[in-house]
């Protein structure tokens, strides 16, 4: 079932590509002004900008999403379907995952080539990445389903995306230039234990709350 | 007009004694205060005036944790029971944990300024509170704009959980980022403060002040029931 469910988000999504397509556009577009307004760019700034930046394509990409669903009123036909709300939850958080993810594939060279980088990706960095997209998929799909039943959703999401995910957004920054500048681990283990502690209990608070959520 | 609505709540003997109280000790606090020997305003061996602001800081500091936490208990219950008065309850408390929540932020960087000469020094402790106060206002926007009462009180009660695991980051914040921030004044060595026993009337009488505030939004709540939902 998770299966199924996971392929129909995507097949949805590839059929128009118009949510992946606006948030690599947005990215791009800010990546050229950051680029182009601020001189003397180190490391750690293009570091910010990028986890920046993705944030934001990213509650452009779930208030997409989300509004399919409300312009189709295809969730409460999915919701009458005899399927767990938690696996709905999962299919979703998955699929936004994977979104984000080819996104950023697809941003990052983009990224290099306007900032004249050389940065070597490391696994830690790699895992740290994954971690993030996972804590943004899961928290944005819990906001995400809170503001379906709202008529102002353009307006809730980054109000409540962006201060729930300052915490993740320091950690995330920090560690990463942590790895990138060969410090020593004990001082930033602290901000990899928040990345990972807090991917895992949204996820689990989702899976718990998505229907109490979602239903009308 | 607000007023004009909950006229009665001084008919209850009770609320009438909290109101007094909270009154009479809020001004017998800034007597003290003031009152008060130049010890307590005494910074690197100068009269600093600014420093009076620690015996409301603290105390201040004090009622928004105990709002946000009960806020988040409340929300917890309310999810578990579904009863209104849980999130009566939890909706006052969200209310004052805010508004105590912006006069941290107010107050300490008045602190900040006699302390370091900044009003804003990115302090590890009023960081993490300021994430929280806006965790909040996407509280109220959802309370305001998201749609059905029976919806968005489960919805802001979600939230109101999720935002109690800044509460510990907040107390933590102190030592956990300690080479990330400007340090917080108790985590230096130079907490010698006077006044213990004047500190802790404030702490008190801001806890009756508290108290009486709750006290006056629930009867204010449980008054417009009826236009909430």
């Amino acid at each position: 079932m998770l299966n199924n469910l996971i392929i129909k988000e995507l097949k949805l999504e590839f059929r128009t590509k118009e949510t992946m397509l606006s948030m690599f556009l947005l990215g791009i577009i800010l990546t050229f002004l950051f680029s182009i307004t601020i001189e003397n760019i180190n490391q750690e700034f293009v570091i910010v900008y990028f986890w920046i930046i993705i944030f934001m394509i990213s509650s452009l990409g779930l208030y997409r999403s989300y509004q399919n669903e409300k312009n189709l009123d295809s969730f409460n036909m999915m919701l009458s379907s005899p399927v767990d709300p938690s696996i709905i939850f999962i299919s979703k958080v998955i699929s936004f995952f994977i979104q984000i993810l080819i996104v950023q594939i697809f941003l990052f060279p983009i990224f290099i080539l306007f900032f004249k980088l050389n940065f070597n990706l490391s696994y830690g960095v790699l895992f740290l990445t994954l971690a993030t997209n996972w804590y943004i998929s899961s928290l944005g799909n819990i906001i995400g389903g809170i503001t379906l039943r709202s008529n102002r959703n353009e307006m809730i999401i980054p109000i409540l995306l962006f201060p729930l995910s300052a915490p993740i957004l320091l950690a995330i920054i920090r560690a990463t230039e942590g790895i990138v500048n060969h410090y020593s681990f004990y001082d930033f283990s602290n901000w990899i234990f928040i990345i990972i502690t807090s991917s895992i209990v949204v996820f689990i608070l989702g899976i718990w709350a998505y229907y109490d959520i979602i239903k009308e | 007009m607000t007023s004009l609505k909950n006229k009665g709540f001084l008919n209850n003997s009770f609320n009438k004694l909290t109101f007094w109280i909270a009154i009479s000790f809020a001004f017998i606090n800034v007597i003290l205060i003031i009152t008060s020997s130049s010890s307590l305003i005494n910074l690197y061996g100068q009269e600093n005036y600014a420093r009076w602001i620690f015996y409301y800081h603290v105390p201040i500091a004090w009622n928004a944790g105990v709002c946000f936490i009960l806020a988040g208990l409340n929300s917890f219950l309310y999810l578990k029971t579904k009863k209104t008065r849980y999130d009566f309850r939890a909706l006052s408390f969200a209310e004052l944990g805010t508004l105590f929540g912006i006069l941290i932020l107010i107050t300490g960087s008045f602190w900040a300024k006699s302390e370091w000469g900044v009003y804003w020094s990115w302090e590890a402790r009023l960081t993490t509170t300021l994430i929280l106060v806006l965790i909040y206002f996407g509280y109220f926007m959802i309370q305001k704009y998201g749609g059905a009462y029976e919806k968005t009180s489960i919805n802001r009660s979600y939230i109101s959980l999720m935002s109690t695991i800044m509460i510990p980051i907040i107390y933590y914040s102190v030592q956990f980022f300690k080479d990330e921030f400007q340090s917080h004044p108790s985590n230096g060595s130079y907490f010698v403060y006077g006044g213990l026993q004047i500190f802790f009337f404030s702490l008190l009488s801001f806890s009756l002040l508290l108290i009486f505030l709750h006290n006056y939004r629930m009867f204010h709540l449980n008054k417009n029931k009826e236009s909430l939902k």
